[in-house]
């Protein structure tokens, strides 16, 4: 059993269903995001772990214990706003001591307890501070440290770097992550940023339409998309429409399916799941698990999992470069990352690739 | 040059509206100094004997008392009626009858003030309210409510949605996060509801004119009383000391929301 557990979550405003059947299992002091595009449910889910929202069916469980009756001041949730919420008229340490107070801890206890979550945060010096002489960053902390101070069972983050410059923001994953584990605080995140996702969590649950559409660590949702838009979200991907011709006799679990230009491509599925002839499936990769065969152009694609493509756009970022490429004969757009010797990628000029790893999408 | 020439310009036109506005103001405040017992102006010669001569007034004393009194109950009452509504809004933003609501609480301005006179004395003779105390408390309350509604509720707009959600999750129940954070972060405009109540209640001519059986008499029933009988300087003293009274009540109240937000405020339903 998870620390915190949602079990067929159901929620729906004036008929628009916002959460269809979300179950969802987060282990003690981990780090997990809901990650999603605006519309997607993650903040309504936020709201009814918070106790703001109450859903329709299905229950929110904490350490074992249905909560999905408390009020949002009986679940032991800290929470950090988009906007931070402190209140404006308290000094950074009345607003880290006002949960405290609620709670009747005694003043001496609450003094000691704000002076070391402010110095954990890094804002000792700015104890007598108001929030607006603060910056976007330490405002920021102080929301971090008045949830934090109430050492509480979750902490829920919405979208709490949303609001920082993009530079700060980088920095401020960096800290976010090194003061959760300094706490070991469950934590629940949402965002609408991959990368943040990928570069601060344990597990994300990536919220499409009101559903979860896969749960994995980062790697596991990179690796082994479960469909295309999971696949789609995260990273860069390369898709290839193809129609499944039959299973390789060679390696089980293997499917053969043939492009429109009459390519072949060999690959499983994701989850093992069992494909019929003339079935539509997408060839999934991802830009690094191409390499180079040739560089003459035109050498034909006998050969499976091999292609021949155009170089359309070099796109230089610095450390690596995109190259994109429009694939022969079926006309897709895929990415190629290039880290040196980019004089190959000569504008209309054709290379030949094989793709070293690959997936097929059934959806 | 033409840059000076326009501020020149600027300074004119401004300078010709206020003379315009606060002339009359001005005529009475000098008036008031005067000599003579006829109201010339300017006044020949100056003296402050109105002003010393006003507690010899038969009534006024009591007026001042019972407009005071009414003001403040008033003000007292509608500024916390209007808190309470519009914390009862601010909780219903979402939901659409909000603004049909805000309309509906702003109508006690926009009716003619003598129609709403007319309205209440018919009203209370049905009830039998025979107090005028509280006839007029109820009356000034009825007009208050709108101005104190409209101050506090922009008061509300000016708070996040959030910091009350932060409060609950950091342990405060409802009656704790109205005490600990909305009514601090409200105090401005509470003040602000309040000093303005005072000051359209203390100036309140027509609905009082209707409403006053006689029994209780305040400041301005009773200058305009003394008009009837008397036309001496010795009602421009008493305008004068209301004037002071009022610009002091205006700068209050410019410090706590600002006139420009009461502009805002006053004129209507806002979006």
């Amino acid at each position: 059993m998870g620390f915190l557990e949602l079990v067929n979550i159901k929620k729906s405003f004036d008929k628009t269903k916002v959460l269809e059947d979300i179950n969802l299992t987060v282990e003690k002091g981990q780090f997990v995001s809901l990650l999603g595009a605006s519309g997607s449910g993650k903040s309504t889910c936020l709201g009814i772990v918070a106790g703001f929202i109450h859903q329709d069916s299905g229950k929110v469980i904490i350490k074992g214990v249905d909560v999905s009756s408390f009020e949002p001041q009986e679940r032991k949730i800290g929470m950090v706003f988009q906007d931070y919420a402190l209140f404006p008229h308290m000094t950074v340490a009345d607003n880290v001591a006002f949960g405290l107070k609620m709670r009747h801890c005694p003043l001496k206890e609450r003094m000691a307890k704000v002076k070391k979550v402010l110095e954990i945060v890094g804002l000792e010096e700015q104890f007598h501070r108001l929030p607006k002489e603060l910056s976007g960053g330490q405002q920021q902390r102080v929301a971090l440290a008045r949830a934090l101070v109430l050492e509480p069972e979750i902490l829920l983050l919405d979208e709490p770097l949303s609001n920082l410059d993009a530079k700060l923001r980088e920095r401020m994953r960096g800290e976010l992550r090194r003061i959760q584990r300094e706490f070991g605080v469950t934590t629940l995140f949402v965002t609408h940023d991959q990368s943040e996702a990928m570069s601060l969590s344990d597990m994300i649950a990536v919220l499409d339409k009101g559903q979860i559409v896969q749960y994995g660590t980062p790697e596991n949702l990179y690796m082994e998309p479960k469909n295309k838009f999971a696949a789609d979200f995260i990273g860069r991907i390369n898709f290839i429409e193809a129609v499944v011709f039959g299973k390789n006799d060679d390696i089980s679990g293997e499917y053969l399916a043939l492009d429109s230009g009459g390519r072949r491509w060999v690959g499983t599925t994701v989850d093992g799941s069992v494909l019929t002839k003339n079935q539509r499936v997408t060839v999934a990769f991802r830009p690094e698990d191409l390499t180079i065969v040739a560089e003459d152009a035109k050498s034909g694609d006998k050969e499976e999992n091999t292609f021949t493509a155009e170089v359309v756009q070099v796109a230089y970022q610095g450390s690596f470069t995109y190259i994109t490429l429009r694939v022969e004969k079926t006309g897709e757009e895929v990415i190629y990352l290039a880290f040196k010797n980019l004089e190959k990628f000569q504008l209309n000029h054709y290379l030949k690739f094989r793709v070293s790893r690959l997936q097929l999408l059934t959806d | 040059m033409l840059k000076k020439f326009k501020q020149l310009l600027n300074f004119i036109v401004l300078f010709l509206i206020y003379s315009f506005i606060l002339a009359p103001l001005a005529v009475v405040i000098l008036v008031s100094f005067s000599e003579s017992s006829r109201i010339v102006v300017p006044p020949a010669s100056f003296s402050l004997k109105w002003y010393a001569n006003m507690p010899k007034y038969d009534g006024l004393f009591q007026s001042v008392k019972a407009s005071t009194i009414i003001a403040v109950v008033s003000s007292l009452v509608t500024t916390f009626i209007g808190g309470i509504t519009s914390y009862a809004l601010y909780k219903e933003t979402a939901s659409a009858r909000i603004k049909w609501l805000q309309s509906f609480f702003l109508l006690p301005v926009v009716f003619p003030q003598i129609v709403l006179g007319i309205a209440l004395l018919i009203l209370f003779s049905m009830i039998r309210v025979s107090n005028d105390w509280i006839a007029l408390i109820v009356a000034h309350s009825v007009l208050v409510l709108p101005y104190a509604l409209r101050i506090i509720g922009a008061g509300f707009q000016g708070i996040s949605p959030s910091l009350e959600k932060a409060a609950h999750t950091l342990g405060a129940s409802r009656w704790k996060t109205i005490w600990y954070i909305f009514v601090p972060n409200l105090m401005p405009a509470i003040f602000g509801a309040f000093i303005f109540g005072m000051i359209v209640s203390f100036t309140q001519f027509t609905i009082t004119f209707f409403v006053s059986s006689g029994t209780v008499r305040t400041l301005p029933l009773w200058l305009f009383n003394y008009i009837h009988y008397m036309f001496d300087p010795g009602i421009a003293a008493v305008s004068t000391v209301m004037i002071i009274v009022m610009a002091i009540s205006a700068y209050l109240l410019d410090r706590l929301v600002g006139v420009g937000n009461l502009m805002e405020i006053t004129s209507g339903v806002k979006g």
